[in-house]
């Protein structure tokens, strides 16, 4: 052994964690080479030295904040799920199964929700006066010529309404209505 | 705290992980001096320190739906312990020591001396102390967080090597760095101890 592979176990040497052989060699090298002897001297009293910085207790103050956290964290709504995961007859590796299922019934639901109104008002037999979620084009020719109309025709005609607004005031068609004329 | 616990570190972890909180209030009479002192060596104020091991249990109490015993309980703890120091000193908030309980300027270090030593004993004890733990203080990170380990909290290298990330053989070379600038540093002290 020499002094750069006495790096690695010097301190397991003063540990006392070396195997004999190990053991053996450091001091054998040690008995010839006073500089590391003296090193691992001095090794030694540094950890003497190292007992000086005495440990300190913890407080009451400690204790009784720590419970306060943990506490509070046992009634959060993590820990609120945590108790119902150990609620439920439920063995661990199961949880995610259970919880893609209860995932899949929920967007079921959620689809189901978003469409069977639909047909439900026309199973009732709703109006072509009341839309449900969109409002088919009144035919131009339908359209009320008099101000006797509801209002409710109106919104009804208000695409068309809202065509008629757009091509009258469209200039090409202004200047074409011109030439003819 | 309750009173020592039967079975291993990981045997009551694996309680608490099954919803047995009184496996975890065991946990914490075994673990909180020691994590709370480790700290202290850290980062060098006693209430942060307390602040911190605060922090570790509530981390180790929010993973314990996650734990697998693959390594040591201890290992685990303080990869967290050392985690949470080190996030703390990185932050800039390693401040000056307030209340250090062995600063020689400390009211409360006088009062924790568990001896009644004449006043001039007292003086060098306190002036060893602070010493001492500039010295440890000067270390590189890594070599400081591997004496502490190894000293203070007694983990052997493998434990060691699992919380700094590295291997064992790295390890006995950091210790071995380590002591040696403590040696240097210490020298005028360590002639009338070795």
């Amino acid at each position: 052994m020499n002094c750069k592979e006495l790096e690695r176990y010097a301190i397991p040497y003063l540990d006392g964690k070396l195997a004999r052989k190990d053991a053996a060699a450091v001091q054998q090298h040690l008995a010839g080479c006073a500089a590391c002897a003296r090193r691992l001297r001095g090794f030694s009293a540094v950890g003497s030295l190292l007992d000086a910085w005495e440990p300190v207790q913890p407080s009451p103050a400690f204790d009784l904040g720590l419970q306060q956290r943990l506490r509070a964290e046992a009634a959060s709504p993590a820990g609120w799920r945590e108790r119902l995961w150990l609620w439920l007859p439920v063995d661990a590796f199961a949880r995610p199964a259970l919880a893609g299922a209860l995932l899949g019934i929920l967007l079921v639901a959620v689809a189901l929700t978003r469409f069977i109104p639909a047909h439900t008002g026309e199973a009732l037999g709703a109006s072509a006066e009341q839309p449900l979620f969109w409002s088919a084009p009144v035919p131009v020719d339908t359209a009320p010529a008099d101000a006797d109309y509801d209002e409710l025709a109106l919104y009804q005609q208000l695409p068309v309404l809202e065509n008629l607004e757009l091509l009258s005031n469209f200039e090409v068609l202004q200047e074409l209505k011109t030439t003819t004329q | 705290m309750n009173a020592v616990a039967a079975g291993s570190d990981a045997e009551l972890m694996l309680r608490v992980k099954a919803g047995d909180a009184d496996s975890f209030g065991d946990l914490l009479a075994r673990h909180r001096s020691p994590v709370v002192n480790y700290l202290y060596r850290m980062v060098h104020n006693a209430a942060v320190a307390e602040e911190l091991a605060q922090e570790v249990f509530l981390r180790v109490y929010r993973a314990r739906g996650n734990y697998e015993p693959s390594a040591k309980f201890t290992t685990w703890l303080y990869r967290i312990a050392t985690n949470v120091a080190l996030n703390h000193i990185r932050d800039g908030r390693l401040g000056k020591p307030m209340a250090a309980l062995d600063d020689p300027e400390s009211e409360a270090g006088r009062e924790l001396r568990t001896s009644d030593p004449n006043a001039e004993e007292r003086l060098v004890a306190q002036s060893l102390g602070w010493e001492v733990r500039q010295a440890v203080l000067a270390l590189p990170e890594k070599q400081r967080i591997a004496v502490l380990l190894h000293k203070y909290q007694e983990l052997d290298y493998k434990q060691i090597a699992g919380v700094l990330g590295c291997s064992e053989s790295a390890v006995k070379s950091l210790l071995f760095r380590a002591y040696e600038a403590l040696r240097e540093r210490l020298s005028h002290l360590a002639g009338g101890r070795s």
